[in-house]
C-alpha cells in the first residue's frame, strides 16, 4: 500500500524508475487476468501491452485516488473487452475462406506457465463472458463482487450468480483433472 | 475442503508469466512511450508549475511526508482524479442504456429573468426527449412544450402545445451530434470538460452521496445546455463556470451548473440533477404527444448533407434562379438573395401550402450548403477559394471552387459544375487562366 502510494507519486513527478517498478510488480499479474479473460496469448500481451503503454503516456498527468493495482486491473479489463469486441467484429468480416493469419510465436515461446493453468485457462474460455470475468476479477484481481458490480453496471446478486454459476461449470469442466 | 473453495484455490493459482522475450518487447513499448510523452510535455509546458514546485528539495521531501503519512494513517490527502475519474464517468455513461434527469436553466438581463424547467430522458436507442416548461418574464404566464430527437428516422421534433404546432426538422447525415450537444447530452458535455483546463474540487457531498467535483472556467468550454453558442448568439463571453459533480461509488454524474456571464450583461445560470440511471423505457416514451389537430405551419426543414454532392447541387440550384453563381458564399448576403429568387412572382412565404413550404425550405438549404461546405473546409485548413464573382454557368473549364484534399491534389468544381481532382501544378495553369 506505501509502496505503490509512493509509485504513484513519484510516477506522477515523472520518475521513469516508478513506472518501471510499477511495470515489473504488476506485469505478471495483468497478463494472468488477460489470459484469464480472453484465453488467447496473442490477445493478452495485446492487452498488457495496450495498459503499459497507455499509462506511460499518463506520466505528470496522472492522478489516481484509489488503489493503482486496481485501476491497472481495470484498465486491463476494458481493454480485454475491446480486443474481444475488435475481435469478434474481424471474425465475423473474415469470408470462410480466408485462411486465419497466425503471426504470434506460440505461447509457450513468450509466456511462461504450467499444464494447470492452461487448463483452467481453457476452461475459463468456454464460460460466458460476463461470468469468467467475474471469476477473474474476484479470484486473480482480488477484486470484492461488490467492486465487479459497479464495473459490470448490474446489481451485486447478479454478479454473485455469475460467479456461483461460472464456479459451477468450471468445476465440471475440469473434473477430473484436479 | 469445500469443493468450491478447491475450485477456487485452482482458479487464483493460475499464473501466466512474461517469458523474457515478451518482456523486452512490453518494455521496450513501455519506455518508448513513457520517453516520447516526456519529451511531448516538457516542450509543451515548460512553465509547468507542478515541475518548478517540485524542483525545490524542501518541497519533494515535504510531499513525501505527506503521502507517507496518510498511508499509515489511512487517511488519503490527495484531492484528485481529475482526467482518469471524468473519462471513466464518459465510459460508465456510454455503458447506460436510459436515463432521466430534470434541468432548470435561468436567463437574466437587465433585472428581467426568463425561466425554463425540463425533464430530459435520453435512450441510447431511442434518442432525446424533452419536456420543457417555460415561463414568460412579462406576464408571469408557463407554458409546456416538447422536444425530441429521434436518430432513427433523423428527426428533430419540437412540439408547440399552446399553439398546437408541430416542427419538423429532417437532417441527412452526421446532424444527430450537434444536436445532442445542442440539447446538452451529458455525455457531450463531460468531453467538453475534459478538452478544457479543468481543475478538481475534491470530495464533498450532494443529496447526502460522496462525490468528487470537478470545475472548469476555460473559456474555450463551448458544451453546455442548449449549446452556448445558440445562446449566445454572437455575444462575447465573460465568464463561465461549470461545476459537475460526480457520484464516486457509481462514477455516474450527480450535478451539474453551469452559469455564464456575457459583456452585454446577460447571465445564464443552468442546473442539471435528480439523475436517474439505467431507467426502462419503451418506443412508446418517444411518441409525440399530439393530436390530429396539430399543424406545421412551416412545413417540414430538411438539412442536406453538407458535402460536395449537395454543393454542386445548390451552386446549379442557384444558378437556374439567378443566372449566375452567388458572389461570394457569405451566409446571410446568400440567404437575401436566394429568398428573394424563391419568392419570386409567389404569394407570400406565409401563404404557402405546407408542402410549397417544405419545397422552399429544402430548395434554401440546399443553396445555403455551399456555405456551410466551404466554411468547414476553412476550418479543416483545406485551403478553399471560391471564385463565384468571376465565373458564370458559360465558363466550363474555369475553376469555380476548389480545395485541398492531399498534399498532391486539389478537387475543383468547374464553371459548369462538373468535378475533377487535379495536382497543385494544374490548379496553378487554371487559376493563371481566370479573369483578373
Amino acid at each position: 500500500m506505501i509502496e505503490d502510494e509512493l509509485l504513484k507519486w513519484k510516477f506522477k513527478a515523472g520518475d521513469k524508475d516508478a513506472l518501471q517498478r510499477i511495470y515489473e510488480k504488476y506485469r505478471n499479474y495483468l497478463l494472468t487476468l488477460a489470459m484469464a479473460c480472453v484465453n488467447d496469448a496473442g490477445l493478452a500481451e495485446d492487452v498488457v501491452q495496450d495498459v503499459f503503454v497507455a499509462f506511460a503516456r499518463s506520466t505528470g498527468k496522472f492522478k489516481l485516488r484509489g488503489s493503482l493495482k486496481s485501476y491497472l486491473a481495470t484498465c486491463a479489463l476494458n481493454r480485454c473487452r475491446d480486443r474481444i469486441r475488435a475481435n469478434n467484429r474481424r471474425l465475423l468480416s473474415l469470408d470462410d475462406d480466408t485462411p486465419m493469419q497466425s503471426d504470434f510465436c506460440p505461447p509457450d515461446r513468450r509466456m511462461i506457465s504450467d499444464e494447470l493453468s492452461r487448463q483452467v485457462a481453457d476452461a475459463m474460455a468456454r464460460l460466458p463472458y460476463e461470468q469468467r470475468e467475474v471469476i477473474a476479477l474476484h479470484l486473480n484481481a482480488a477484486m470484492k463482487l461488490k467492486q465487479i458490480a459497479e464495473l459490470q453496471n448490474v446489481s451485486v446478486s447478479t454478479v454473485k450468480g455469475r460467479y456461483r454459476y461460472g464456479l459451477q461449470k468450471l468445476r465440471s469442466a475440469l473434473n477430473g483433472r484436479l | 475442503m469445500k469443493p468450491s473453495d478447491k475450485i477456487e484455490n485452482v482458479v487464483k493459482k493460475m499464473s501466466f508469466k512474461v517469458g523474457p522475450e515478451m518482456d523486452r518487447d512490453l518494455w521496450a513499448e513501455t519506455s518508448k512511450a513513457r520517453n516520447e510523452f516526456h519529451k511531448k510535455i516538457l516542450t509543451a509546458s515548460q512553465h509547468n508549475i507542478w515541475g518548478i514546485t517540485m524542483r525545490s528539495p524542501i518541497t519533494k521531501i515535504a510531499v513525501a511526508t505527506v503521502i507517507i503519512i496518510a498511508c499509515i494513517t489511512g487517511v488519503l490527502m490527495f484531492r484528485e482524479t481529475s482526467e482518469i475519474a471524468l473519462a471513466d464517468v464518459l465510459t460508465r455513461i456510454e455503458q447506460v442504456s436510459a436515463y432521466m434527469y430534470k434541468m432548470h436553466w435561468t436567463e437574466t438581463k437587465q433585472q428581467t429573468a426568463s425561466e425554463v424547467a425540463s425533464t430530459v430522458l435520453i435512450s441510447q436507442d431511442n434518442g432525446i426527449k424533452m419536456i420543457q416548461t417555460r415561463v414568460d418574464p412579462n406576464s408571469g404566464e408557463s407554458r409546456d412544450d416538447e422536444i425530441y430527437l429521434l436518430p432513427r428516422e433523423n428527426i428533430l421534433l419540437i412540439v408547440l402545445h399552446q399553439e398546437r404546432k408541430l416542427y419538423r426538422i429532417k437532417w441527412e447525415d452526421a446532424e444527430e451530434d450537434y444536436y445532442k450537444e445542442k440539447y446538452n447530452d451529458p455525455h457531450t458535455v463531460i468531453k467538453e470538460i475534459l478538452n478544457c483546463s479543468h481543475t478538481s474540487l475534491g470530495q464533498s457531498i450532494v443529496d447526502g452521496k460522496t462525490v468528487e467535483g470537478f470545475q472548469t472556467t476555460d473559456l474555450a468550454y463551448k458544451g453546455g445546455f442548449f449549446g452556448r453558442s445558440d445562446l449566445m448568439a454572437g455575444a462575447e463571453v465573460e465568464k463561465i463556470d461549470v461545476k459537475l459533480w460526480v457520484n464516486v461509488e457509481t462514477f455516474l454524474p450527480i450535478r451539474f451548473e453551469e452559469d455564464i456571464i456575457t459583456k452585454g450583461g446577460m447571465h445564464i445560470h443552468e442546473v442539471s440533477y435528480d439523475f436517474h440511471w439505467n431507467v426502462v423505457v419503451n418506443d412508446r416514451d418517444f411518441e409525440p404527444n399530439i393530436t390530429e389537430d396539430y399543424n406545421s405551419p412551416n412545413g417540414d426543414w430538411n438539412i442536406p448533407a453538407f458535402n460536395e454532392e449537395n454543393t454542386i447541387k445548390g451552386l446549379r440550384l442557384f444558378a437556374n434562379y439567378a443566372g449566375s453563381y452567388p458572389v461570394n458564399l457569405d451566409s446571410e448576403a446568400l440567404k437575401k438573395e436566394a429568398k428573394k429568387y424563391l419568392e419570386s412572382g409567389h404569394v407570400s412565404y406565409e401563404e404557402l401550402s405546407e408542402d410549397e413550404k417544405t419545397k422552399y425550405n429544402s430548395e434554401l438549404f440546399t443553396m445555403l450548403t455551399a456555405v456551410v461546405f466551404y466554411d468547414d473546409l476553412v476550418k479543416e485548413n483545406k485551403d478553399p477559394v471560391y471564385y463565384g464573382q468571376n465565373i458564370t454557368p458559360k465558363d466550363a473549364d474555369k475553376v469555380l471552387m476548389r480545395w485541398k484534399v492531399s498534399d498532391n491534389e486539389y478537387r475543383v468544381i468547374y464553371g459548369d459544375l462538373h468535378v475533377e481532382t487535379v495536382t497543385p501544378e494544374k490548379l496553378a495553369e487554371l487559376e493563371a487562366a481566370l479573369p483578373k
